[in-house]
């Protein structure tokens, strides 16, 4: 049973350790570097920020239908 | 929360993707996406029907008690894995594969090994659903299908992951969008999970109780690293695109993938509280299911906080309308599973339908409606028609929703009492079975109103793949794109006047 | 974040330290807990947990996982203090690790439409009840929800039937019906009911505090 608390502490630790590891070295490559520029990879010129691309189809007879 | 000098974004030097790059990507998706999509719906449908008899058969169990293929025992699994394998699954897959393709601005490659992987897949659901109704299911829960399904599984996924990286690689774009982690994280896990499981459960790899941990390790993963990355990717795809408005937070979203990579696997455990397991085992999960809060804070904020100012647009568009209920319902489906993980509503709720409603709310509430959303979003684009009625679309969604919403709080209430009830040994078992049945029932009635609105939307759907609605004028916008303009700033202008909400 | 590697990397680390900690380490764990010998009062030991016999008990459990009676009916009882399993009469302990060690795989159960099944064995040791529980729930549960199980019998009106070798029959108890009904279980029935018989955790184990 000690051994195995040994074994989960050390899994653990090391788990810990790894991530920090990967987060210093994320900054320090510059991973993160103008990040929230990426949220913009979704939009184009033909589909901009600003401009919605879904609604209801219209009806063919009356075209206001689409808002309930 | 934009300023309007945010909202223009910083000029990218991104390549420009114009309407016929697009065009070209959704057309090479077409034939696949739209085969893993109509047999998805093929399964909802079937699950439905399933659904219904089981549910039917817990009030009423002499109902078509005379077949040995539709005993409840045998009904509930099919009814399990033709809605997790069949529709999750296989829409799920539909719309990772149009996520990928437009996310890495490249054309969808190997279409006809996607398409064999597509009618590979049927078939495995078909056969894994008639042996579990024939009585060769495994009766572990969500891996009710015999081991031997694992094989082509693995191998529809072997193909799944080398098409992804493959794509990645190659990719036009050079940023890797927030969803593309989501899926990417989600084709390595899910076959590792069930081929894993699998392993564990059927060899001797596993003994005893570590056979329970193993089927709740997976069983709860395929909630959490399969289904729900596929539909935080959709919702972090759609919800910004339709809307126009880039994430709130991209800094969060990086936060939330990992912090949810890291701690929903130790949540599965929580399942066994109170069972014969070592202490450390259940307080492990107990502390997964607690950091949980982390990636479904950072999650809600950035889906949320997106949508605020925006909220009149749900009239507007059936994409949005499904996806936001979806986010809004992962956000309270994981904060109820962290509480439930608690010792102290564990005791209660553990063993009744109270988890049978957690459950519904997570796969059915969260990713099912986020499903629906995609779906309605991605298809017209691929089959180049609309869709062909509003009204039809309205019923799906006010169908389902006000279902699942009966079905949850019916149970959640009934749940709960069962196990307070069960918890008192001075109320004898017999009584607690007959108070549940009018919350049996009303189950059924919740759940009739889902099956009718997915029937709408099989009519929707069928229609569309006939090509019977109205041209699309040009290749990715509905025709009414004005009147949208239109109808969207008038409703600005309403809720300015704060007449709306 | 533009590197797949890295993804792919944290995406397996995260996943590979789940498995160890939930599945592989109590399996270890679990795999170092032999049988124990049980004295009683005559001299004679036992090993716990007893395997299932071959014949039946083992066919049983086939049976068990096949009508899917794990949907509604647990096999484990919590503890005293957490829920009322004891005060029930599920169980005169809780279940442990060891009770399970032997089991391939445990049907440990999420849900109780029905009650618990650990000490079944025990609770309802007459075979004629699990025989005419299984043929109709109402008999000998009414209001009980469970669905019935007549597949697994063949039933006969009038008179008594000679049941083939190894079997039985079992007289219904008296109905709105006019003639007297027998039932004769089927082989699947009869292994059923030898499993569920089988189920008791009834040795005191000093883990058990």
């Amino acid at each position: 049973m000690t051994n195995t608390l040994i074994f989960i502490w050390a899994v653990v630790l090391m788990l810990a350790f790894s991530s920090v590891a990967a987060l210093v070295w994320a900054v320090a490559s510059g991973q993160l570097g103008e990040f929230q520029k990426g949220a913009t990879c979704i939009f184009d010129d033909d589909e901009p920020i600003g401009e919605m691309t879904d609604n209801f189809p219209a009806s063919h007879s009356k075209s206001s239908e689409s808002t309930t | 929360m934009n300023t309007p000098s945010q909202a223009k974004g910083p000029q990218h030097n991104f390549d420009t993707m114009d309407v016929s790059v697009r065009a070209d990507i959704d057309r090479s998706c077409r034939e696949v996406v739209l085969l893993w999509y109509a047999s998805s719906v093929f399964w909802l449908l079937l699950g439905s029907v399933l659904a219904l008899v089981a549910s039917i058969k817990l009030h009423t169990p002499g109902f078509l008690a005379g077949s040995e293929w539709l005993t409840f025992g045998r009904v509930r699994p099919a009814h399990l894995n033709t809605m997790i394998y069949g529709w999750a699954s296989m829409s799920g897959m539909g719309t990772l594969l149009w996520l990928m393709a437009r996310l890495c601005k490249l054309p969808l490659p190997w279409r006809e090994g996607l398409m064999i992987a597509g009618l590979y897949w049927n078939g495995m659901v078909a056969i894994g659903t008639w042996q579990i109704l024939i009585g060769n299911g495994t009766s572990i829960e969500w891996l009710e299908f015999p081991w031997w399904i694992s094989i082509p599984l693995g191998a529809t996924f072997l193909v799944v992951i080398a098409l992804s990286i493959k794509m990645l690689r190659e990719r036009r774009e050079k940023h890797l969008y927030v969803s593309q982690w989501y899926l990417f994280g989600s084709t390595i896990w899910f076959p590792f999970l069930y081929i894993g499981a699998t392993i564990l459960i059927h060899s001797p790899a596993a003994v005893g109780v570590a056979k329970g941990t193993a089927n709740w390790w997976f069983a709860h993963n395929v909630l959490g690293l399969w289904l729900t990355p596929i539909g935080l990717a959709s919702a972090y795809y759609f919800i910004p695109k339709v809307l126009g408005r880039p994430i709130h937070s991209y800094y969060l979203s990086i936060i939330g993938f990992w912090t949810l990579a890291l701690f929903y696997n130790w949540a599965g455990t929580h399942h066994l509280i109170g069972g014969p397991l070592p202490a450390w085992l259940v307080t492990v999960g107990t502390v997964g299911s607690m950091m949980m809060f982390v990636p479904v804070i950072t999650v809600a904020v950035n889906h949320h906080l997106t949508m605020v100012g925006n909220f009149s647009k749900l009239r507007v568009s059936p994409t949005l309308r499904f996806i936001v209920f979806g986010a809004m319902s992962y956000t309270a489906v994981s904060v109820q599973g962290s509480l439930t993980a608690l010792r102290t509503v564990n005791e209660t709720g553990h063993f009744t339908h109270y988890t049978i409603a957690h459950a519904h709310l997570g796969v059915y509430s969260f990713f099912t409606m986020i499903a629906f959303g995609s779906m309605y979003y991605v298809m017209p684009r691929l089959v180049e028609r609309e869709w062909i009625s509003s009204r039809l679309i309205k019923v799906h969604f006010w169908c389902c929703a006000i279902g699942i919403l009966m079905y949850w709080v019916g149970l959640s209430i009934g749940g709960w009492l069962q196990g307070t009830w069960m918890n008192n040994p001075d109320i004898p078992f017999m009584d607690i079975v007959r108070r549940m049945i009018p919350y049996l029932w009303s189950r059924s009635i919740a759940g009739t109103l889902m099956t009718i609105g997915h029937f709408a939307f099989g009519i929707l759907v069928w229609k569309m793949l006939r090509r019977e609605g109205g041209w699309l004028v040009d290749p990715t916008l509905f025709v009414s794109r004005k009147e949208a303009a239109a109808e969207a700033s008038m409703l600005k202008a309403i809720s300015d006047a704060g007449v709306d909400e | 974040m533009n590197r797949i590697s890295l993804i792919m990397a944290g995406v397996f680390a995260t996943v590979i330290a789940s498995l160890f900690g939930l599945v592989l380490i109590p399996s270890m764990q679990f795999q170092q807990m032999p049988p124990k010998e049980i004295f009683a009062a005559d001299g004679s030991t036992t090993m716990y947990p007893v395997a299932l016999e071959d014949f039946r008990e083992a066919p049983g459990k086939e049976v068990y996982r096949s009508m899917g009676c794990v949907y509604c009916h647990s096999q484990q009882v919590r503890p005293e203090g957490f829920g009322a399993d004891i005060d029930r009469g599920w169980g005169q302990r809780r279940s442990v690790p060891r009770d399970y060690v032997l089991q391939n795989p445990p049907y440990l159960g999420t849900m109780r439409t029905g009650p618990d099944l650990a000490n079944i064995g025990v609770r309802q040791p007459t075979e004629a009840w699990h025989y005419l529980h299984l043929y109709d729930p109402q008999i000998t549960s009414p209001g009980s929800v469970m669905p019935s199980f007549k597949f697994l019998f063949q039933t006969t009106v009038g008179k008594e039937p000679t049941p083939p070798l190894g079997s039985l029959v079992i007289q219904l108890p008296e109905t709105s019906a006019s003639e007297p009904t027998w039932i004769v279980p089927s082989v699947r029935a009869i292994s059923l009911v030898a499993y569920l018989k089988s189920l008791a955790q009834k040795y005191e184990l000093e883990e058990v505090q």
